[in-house]
């Protein structure tokens, strides 16, 4: 068993956890933060770049929003929650995602069937990329979330708690991507 | 070998490499900014970004050490 999992480490002053969490996020933001850089050479060398207002379907953006800024609040909330109702929380927040991945699949299914697909210009090259690894991410914290729900009698309450930790900063950062790309994508 | 003599043989390795480097330098036109354009425009906004999601990173790991500082400073535990 991996130690200081739920008691801090006398050094770091952090559980082994937290200090694992932060580096992850740290990497995630910088491929993240690679593709941004993508998206800013693309669309500052384009001689003409679509408006996604007029491109994309803004209200699907609009509700993709709301739905995982619920789901992460859902999940920041499950962090103060006790175990019991943490889980819960956890499976709502899953419940959301889900959602957000159906109402994602049906926007794409609209887009590929109007010949809206990657080859078309940068402008969808991106766009399908962005939201492709964001979906993919969407989808990892799925499996997070059941792997804490599912494990938590087996691990217990302080385990339980430290995973639930780390997979709210996950969600934050996971929302926090899904804003940037809403605003360069959806409104600009 | 002792710390005069490597900083001594150090010299002389920096001394031959700048005797055997080209008189001039050679960049791309890009990187170099002798053509103005959109694409330069771009790589100018791309570098931008990737600096500010670096510089971004890289202090909160400052922020991190900082924190093993004082706590080192202030001896919490350390083991």
């Amino acid at each position: 068993m991996i130690p200081y999992t739920v008691e801090r480490r006398a050094d770091t002053g952090v559980t082994n956890v937290r200090l694992g969490i932060w580096l992850f996020l740290a990497s995630e933001v910088m491929l993240f933060g690679a593709l941004f850089s993508s998206y800013a050479l693309l669309r500052v060398s384009a001689p003409a770049w679509p408006h996604g207002l007029e491109v994309l379907g803004v209200w699907f953006g609009v509700t993709h929003t709301i739905v995982l800024s619920l789901m992460t609040a859902l999940v920041l909330r499950a962090r103060s929650a006790p175990a019991g109702q943490a889980r819960t929380l956890l499976a709502a927040g899953s419940f959301l995602a889900i959602v957000f991945l159906v109402t994602k699949g049906v926007e794409w299914r609209g887009e590929i069937a109007q010949g809206l697909v990657p080859s078309v210009n940068t402008f969808f090259a991106m766009y399908y990329t962005l939201t492709g690894l964001h979906a993919l991410h969407v989808v990892c914290g799925l499996v997070a979330n059941a792997w804490a729900v599912l494990g938590a009698r087996r691990v217990g309450d302080a385990m339980t708690a430290g995973r639930i930790y780390s997979i709210g900063l996950y969600w934050a950062l996971v929302d926090l991507v899904w804003l940037a790309i809403f605003l360069l994508f959806y409104l600009t | 070998m002792t710390l005069a003599r490597r900083r001594s043989a150090f010299g002389g390795f920096l001394a031959a490499c700048w005797a055997a480097a080209s008189a001039s330098a050679l960049a791309c036109p890009i990187c170099f900014r002798v053509e103005e354009g959109p694409v330069t425009d771009g790589v100018r906004a791309a570098v931008l970004v990737l600096m500010g999601v670096t510089a971004g990173v890289l202090a909160g790991f400052g922020v991190f050490i900082a924190r093993f500082v004082r706590r080192a400073a202030a001896g919490d535990d350390v083991a």
